[in-house]
């Protein structure tokens, strides 16, 4: 990792409801390197799309507020500056791109001038340069034939949709692009292609990108690092390799588990029993004891600190605390 | 003709497919195709069409000008007179055929007014939420407390009787109507994906609402419209019944109705006509403004 373009450091982010204060984001710290990717994973209602809304200055606010903690985007906190400069960087610096591509463009404009906008809103440039960088753009997201300029959304396929959405957040070359769950509504086949899009990009343009999914095995083909969420709070961070080997969470371990494997012959696919916390009632202690397979009396009574278990390892849980302990003992 | 140097295949070859497009039509021709099949639609459109048409073409229709008078007073419906004449000698024919001029007057412009002031009431109030919300959603509700038709006696009782000062009153008693679609359709768009996506893109707020919220909110407006046209034209033949309306010797139809409410048994043509002419309208603009609201309805889509 040469440079950061994204440090998000104890970032937490409260809603005040009615019924109560939801931490939706407790004290959440990740981040991310020049051209690096970095996947954000976790069960729904986790707090990782509240994590990327937060860094585009998105959450609506009430009932959202950050309460501490700092998002620092090329040495500027996005938790402080205002609402015009961070009009400036949305879209320019940092780019989005989302879930639903059937619903992410407006139905009444056409692709091209839904492109254009994109660039003249951020740069001054004429119609006919916007619509040459369009052309381009489109070109680089695998779509060359010119006449979609003038087709309407409806006129295109899912996966077409998601290749232009993934154009407009490129057109202005953006430093970060936070992807939410991009792949999740494209069938398998379009999946890839699309993965395999956004990898070239990211090589080609040195643009980082932060990719949210719940999806392990769309995280191992494309993240260089990853960082688990669970109920808010980061439960393991660490490169792919290792997340995918040695595993060190319980929660995470649970995950693995939870992917059906060819060879195994059971009835019934694994799950982590029990639920996502309600976020009104949050547990004492570790938020994931009730479900914990290897709950201990000390996971009931207080929450355990994110620690390195190793060089470039995080995990929080007491178990790798007790194995220190024990280590540091017996020599 | 050209003639076939080969012989005629026993089918026809399929129509090439558009690579790429799904469906490869346009959305207007799409419209253009729902709406001829809708037979409410067409028959509102051709009664509304007539009506536009007999209003333009008002002084090349007939021959008679709408104050002359005549020797021939309350005379039965005749050659010379298709509708007969009123008390005063009239042509009730060419009243008939001005007083379109009138009511629709009023109506488009009534109703674009309440559409204007309405949809920017809605769209602030639906958008930014919050007091600004409070305060006219309170509006509407105090509007929409009093009988409409009241209202609009009371607010010309105040400016004083004219037919414009009828108009800006029916233009106000309709406001609410149009400001509370918008602000539920505002409600509702403003969540949509491509609202979030267009704010991730870095647009202002106003950018946002005047051009992405507000386009998509055009439809149902658009039906309302048509439907409070129909409303309208009832309301100012009210009005213009009461003597709140246009004054003698407009030709307006609730006027005329006023003024022929005297002779009923004598000469019933002297109602008949004007009357007919305000259900017409009224039903032309409605059964349009059904047949836009099943055009417009996604789930009427095959």
């Amino acid at each position: 990792m040469t440079q950061t373009v994204l440090e998000i450091a104890d970032l937490q982010l409260h809603f005040f409801t009615d019924k109560g204060v939801v931490k939706a984001v407790d004290g959440v710290s990740l981040e991310v390197g020049r051209g690096e990717v970095v996947g954000l994973v976790g069960e729904s209602g986790c707090g990782k799309s509240v994590t990327s809304l937060a860094i585009m200055g998105l959450i609506p606010q009430p009932p959202g507020k950050v309460v501490a903690g700092s998002i620092q985007f090329e040495g500027m906190d996005l938790t402080k500056i205002s609402q015009k400069e961070l009009r400036r960087i949305r879209g320019d610096q940092v780019a989005m791109i989302f879930q639903e591509p059937m619903t992410s463009l407006n139905p009444l404009f056409t692709v091209g001038n839904q492109l254009m906008e994109v660039v003249r809103i951020h740069r001054k440039v004429s119609k006919e340069e916007a619509r040459k960088k369009a052309l381009e753009m489109l070109q680089q997201v695998g779509i060359s034939r010119e006449g979609i300029l003038d087709d309407y959304p409806h006129q295109l396929s899912g996966g077409m949709r998601q290749r232009v959405m993934i154009a407009m957040a490129m057109m202005l070359n953006p430093k970060l692009l936070i992807a939410d769950e991009p792949t999740t509504a494209l069938d398998v086949t379009i999946q890839a292609q699309i993965l395999d899009l956004m990898k070239n990009l990211n090589k080609e343009f040195e643009t980082s990108i932060l990719f949210i999914t719940h999806d392990l095995g769309v995280v191992a083909e494309m993240c260089d690092r990853i960082v688990v969420m669970y109920a808010g709070q980061i439960v393991e961070q660490t490169d792919r390799f290792r997340l995918f080997r040695n595993p060190k969470h319980p929660y995470t371990q649970g995950l693995m588990n939870s992917i059906p494997k060819i060879e195994d012959k059971r009835d019934r696919l694994y799950s982590i029993p029990g639920q996502v916390p309600n976020p009104h009632q949050m547990p004492r202690g570790c938020r994931f004891a009730p479900r914990c397979e290897y709950v201990m009396d000390i996971c009931r009574e207080s929450s355990p600190d994110l620690i390195a278990v190793e060089e470039g390892h995080l995990s929080r849980c007491f178990l790798h605390q007790e194995v220190k302990e024990v280590a540091a003992t017996s020599t | 003709m050209s003639t076939h140097t080969h012989p005629v295949p026993f089918t026809k070859p399929e129509p090439p497919i558009a690579p790429d497009k799904e469906i490869a039509e346009s959305p207007f021709r799409d419209f253009v195709r729902a709406f001829l099949r809708h037979r409410s639609a067409v028959i509102g459109s051709v009664i509304v069409l007539s009506f536009l048409l007999i209003a333009l073409l008002a002084p090349f229709i007939t021959s008679y000008e709408y104050t002359a008078r005549s020797q021939a007073l309350l005379q039965a419906p005749s050659v010379e007179h298709w509708f007969g004449t009123d008390e005063m000698g009239r042509d009730i024919f060419t009243r008939v055929i001005y007083g379109t001029r009138i009511s629709l007057w009023v109506g488009l412009f009534a109703i674009s007014g309440s559409i204007m002031v309405g949809s920017l009431l809605g769209l602030v109030a639906g958008f930014y939420g919050g007091w600004r919300d409070t305060i006219i959603s309170r509006f509407f509700d105090i509007l929409l407390a009093f009988p409409s038709i009241l209202l609009a006696i009371a607010i010309v009782a105040m400016l004083g009787r004219s037919l414009s000062n009828a108009l800006l009153a029916i233009a106000i008693i309709n406001i609410p109507t149009f400001g509370r679609l918008m602000r539920s359709r505002v409600l509702s768009v403003k969540s949509e994906d491509y609202i979030l996506a267009a704010r991730a893109m870095g647009m202002k707020n106003r950018r946002i609402l005047f051009f992405h919220i507000l386009p998509n909110c055009w439809t149902p407006i658009m039906v309302q419209g048509t439907l409070g046209f129909a409303t309208a034209v009832i309301e100012a033949a009210a009005l213009g019944f009461l003597g709140l309306g246009a004054q003698p010797p407009e030709p307006e139809w609730g006027t005329m109705l006023a003024d022929a409410r005297q002779y009923i048994q004598l000469a019933p043509w002297t109602m008949i006509f004007p009357g007919v002419a305000v259900a017409l309208t009224v039903l032309g603009f409605n059964l349009l403004g059904d047949g836009l609201r099943d055009i417009f309805d996604p789930r009427m889509k095959q």
